[in-house]
This record gives structure tokens, C-alpha cells and sequence, in this order.
């Protein structure tokens, strides 16, 4: 069969096949072994951004956490100062009273005290005007009572005189 | 530039200048040819008095020879990447592996960008297109020579100008697209490719008709040999070099734009 421009079967068949075996060779020996080259070297970088993401993902996760530990700790700190202040406080008035309370004492010890020696003195001056007294009265008993009569009656005209 | 290395510039352009237009016009009709340039040109297209015997079996077009001389070419040459080249890769390449990797990489981007949904398959056979177009349109610059069934010698011409070249290469295209449209689709896919039947027809004669325009012009200047002096320095390296490079993109664009068009899944209407 002759077809126009000298086409022939036959040859366009040996062509298809020489194209199919250059794709075989193509494939097998350039395409698929550069391919893959290609490929591994986008994993290896992939698999390297994925790194560099997870850390760096794992970094802002540990600055939160530190961020919040920190307020916590701010937090922390300020509830112990303030239950610190109120055992100070609390030590504080507690040593006040018990100084108070010790004071008290030491002011009712010394008002006791006190009482006791001003009845001590008082006791020790009533016996010793007791004495005075009684000593006083023997002396007057016991003196000349003529002398102290003629003292009286002569006391006692002086101011009749006088009148 | 200063006026005086300017006006040096000009004078040495000049001068070979004058000489090339010389020897353009000295020479003109010095030589004869055994053949007109109809016959020449009319071979070129037809291919029908220069027949070369394949391994004594049978007789074939020069074309189909230099198809197996470049499919020879790029299997020693991937044998040697593939034993000396590939197994030293590094993960910051060199020049020659940059290469290498950015012709796979342009195919293969080209098959992921014209086919998202499959294109594996795909982008292994435009890289071998590509590789294949470009490699065999320079081929016709080596000027390898054959010995026809006449006993005379022929200069082996670019597969793709043979139009047997272009329509094999046209025709695996098409079914290269129809296997896509099949496996994405199935029956549907068959469908969307056999309603483009013109296509392996248009492929091919696209093909053909690029490659054998150049031809044709290139033996058009050839054949004169006063036009042989700066000329062929534009028409066969620059017009080769085009038409490679522009083939190539071309039919793989092509192959690669439909394959993606008949194997993208239809969607399923609610």
C-alpha cells in the first residue's frame, strides 16, 4: 500500500519501539536514580524543617511554662510574704500581751509587796507606839505625880488669875 | 569605549566584512551539484531514493537510523552518569549534577503542574520526550554519514524529519495520554481521549512539519556555496538549537497538558 509522504508502517513501528526503549533506558538509568536523589534530598531538608519546627515549638512550649512558673513563683512569693507578716504579726501581738501579762504581774507582784511591807510598817509602827505609849505611861506612872499635880493646879490658877 | 579603540572596531569589522563578501562572490558557481535543489528538497520531505539497509533485514529511511544512533548516544551516555556520576551526588551539587537535576526537575514539574491527580508515569515519559526531541534534532549537526543501498553517502538527518519518526513519536504521545485518560477515568477517560482523535495527527505533523522546515532551509543555504560563509553560523546552530529547544517544550507541554486534562477524576455531582 502506497501512502502519501512515504509513510510505512513498519518504520513507524521500529520508531515507536526505538522511543519505547529509550524510555526504558531513560528511566531505569537517568530519570528514576535522579528522581530519587532528588526526593531523599527533600526529605532530608523537610525532615530538617520538621526538626528545626518541633524544637522550636518545644522552646516556645518551655517559655510559656517558664513564663508561668515565674508568675506562679511571683504569686507564690507574695502569698508567703504575706502569710510570713501575719505570723509576725501574730508572734508579735503574742509578745506583747505575754509582756503585758508580764508587766501585770510584775505591777500586782510589786502592789502586794508593797502592801505587805506598808503593813509590815505599819504593824512594826503600831507596835512601836504601842510601846512609846506604854513606856510613856510608865514613865508617867511611875514618875513623881506630886510634882506633875502641883504643876497642874499651878497651870490651872495661873489661868483663873488671868480671868 | 574611547573614539580611538572604536574606530579600530570598525575597521577590523570591515575588513571582514569585505572579505566575507569577497569570498561570497568569488566562489559563487564554482561548484556544481549531482542533484537539483528540487530533487534535494524533494528528498528531504520524501525520503523515497536514499534507503539505508538495517543489519541487512531491512531497508530503511536515513531517519530511522539516526534514531537508533541517538537512542545508542543517550544509552552510553546515562550508563556513564548512571556509574560514574550519579553514585558521587552530594546534597550541595555540583555543575554537572545541577544539571542533571534541574532537566529532571523541569519535567517532572511539568508533568505535576499540567497533572496534579497523576502524573508519576507521566513525567518519567516527557523527560524522555524532551531528552529524545531535543537530542535527535542535534543530531543533524554532527553530519554523521551513512552508506546507502546505492553505495552513496548520506548525511544522517534529524528522526523527527522523517515523518515515520514523528508519527511513532505522535502516535506513543497519544497513547502515552489514552493509558492516563483510562486508568484516571476508566471508560470516561477512554472517551475524553478518543473524542481528540485528531490529536496524534496533529502531534505528529506539528512535529514533522517544524522539523522539515528546518531542513529545508538549511539545505536551501547548504546547497549554495556562497551562501556557506557566515550564514550557516545562524541557520544550522541557532535554527537547530531553536527547534530543539522549542520542539521539545512544545510536544511535551503538549502531551503532558492533555494526559492531565483526561486523567483528572470527574467530580461526582451531589
Amino acid at each position: 500500500m502506497n501512502l502519501p509522504l512515504n509513510i510505512d508502517f513498519q518504520q513507524v513501528l521500529l520508531h515507536i519501539f526505538n522511543s519505547f526503549l529509550l524510555f526504558v533506558i531513560l528511566y531505569f538509568l537517568l530519570y528514576k536514580p535522579v528522581k530519587s536523589f532528588i526526593d531523599k534530598r527533600e526529605d532530608f531538608y523537610k525532615e530538617m524543617d520538621d526538626k528545626a519546627n518541633e524544637k522550636l515549638s518545644d522552646a516556645d512550649r518551655l517559655l510559656k511554662e517558664y513564663n508561668e512558673k515565674l508568675s506562679s513563683v511571683d504569686k507564690e512569693i507574695e502569698l508567703k510574704k504575706a502569710e510570713a507578716n501575719k505570723i509576725l504579726e501574730a508572734e508579735n501581738s503574742a509578745r506583747i500581751e505575754k509582756a503585758r501579762e508580764q508587766a501585770d504581774g510584775i505591777v500586782a507582784k510589786a502592789v502586794a509587796q508593797a502592801k505587805i511591807e506598808r503593813d509590815s510598817i505599819f504593824s512594826q509602827a503600831n507596835s512601836e507606839i504601842t510601846d512609846m505609849v506604854s513606856s510613856a505611861a510608865e514613865k508617867i506612872v511611875f514618875s513623881d505625880t506630886s510634882e506633875a499635880f502641883d504643876k497642874f493646879l499651878d497651870n490651872a490658877e495661873g489661868s483663873g488669875k488671868d480671868e | 569605549m574611547s573614539r580611538k579603540k572604536r574606530t579600530r572596531s570598525i575597521i577590523i569589522f570591515s575588513v571582514i566584512g569585505a572579505m566575507l563578501l569577497a569570498g561570497i562572490i568569488l566562489t559563487d558557481g564554482m561548484y556544481q551539484k549531482e542533484e537539483t535543489i528540487q530533487e534535494i528538497m524533494l528528498d528531504a520531505v520524501l525520503h523515497e531514493s536514499a534507503k539505508i539497509n538495517l543489519f541487512g533485514v531491512v531497508e530503511v529511511n536515513p531517519g530511522l537510523v539516526s534514531a537508533f544512533c541517538v537512542t545508542a548516544i543517550l544509552f552510553v551516555f546515562a550508563l556513564i552518569v548512571r556509574i560514574f556520576v550519579i553514585p558521587k551526588f552530594t546534597i550541595i551539587p555540583g555543575r554537572f549534577q545541577l544539571l542533571l537535576e534541574q532537566g529532571v526537575g523541569l519535567f517532572d514539574g511539568l508533568a505535576r503542574s499540567n497533572s496534579p491527580h497523576r502524573n508519576g508515569f507521566l513525567g518519567a515519559y516527557v523527560f524522555t520526550a524532551g531528552a529524545y526531541i531535543f537530542m535527535s534534532t542535534m543530531f543533524e549537526m554532527l553530519g554523521f554519514q551513512a552508506v546507502t543501498t546505492e553505495g552513496a553517502s548520506v548525511t544522517l538527518p534529524a528522526p523527527l524529519s522523517d515523518i515515520n519518526g514523528a508519527i511513532g513519536l505522535g502516535v506513543l504521545s497519544y497513547t502515552i495520554i489514552l493509558s492516563g485518560g483510562i486508568v484516571g477515568n476508566g471508560f470516561k477517560g477512554l472517551g475524553n481521549t478518543l473524542k481528540d482523535f485528531s490529536l496524534p495527527i496533529s502531534m505528529s505533523f506539528r512535529l514533522f512539519g517544524a522539523l522539515l522546515s528546518g531542513a529545508l532551509v538549511t539545505e536551501l543555504v547548504y546547497y549554495y556555496l556562497s551562501l556557506s560563509f557566515v550564514l550557516p553560523v545562524f541557520v544550522g546552530v541557532m535554527f537547530t538549537l531553536l527547534h530543539a529547544l522549542i520542539q521539545a517544550y512544545v510536544l511535551t507541554m503538549l502531551t503532558a497538558l492533555f494526559y492531565g486534562e483526561v486523567s483528572e477524576p470527574s467530580k461526582k455531582k451531589n
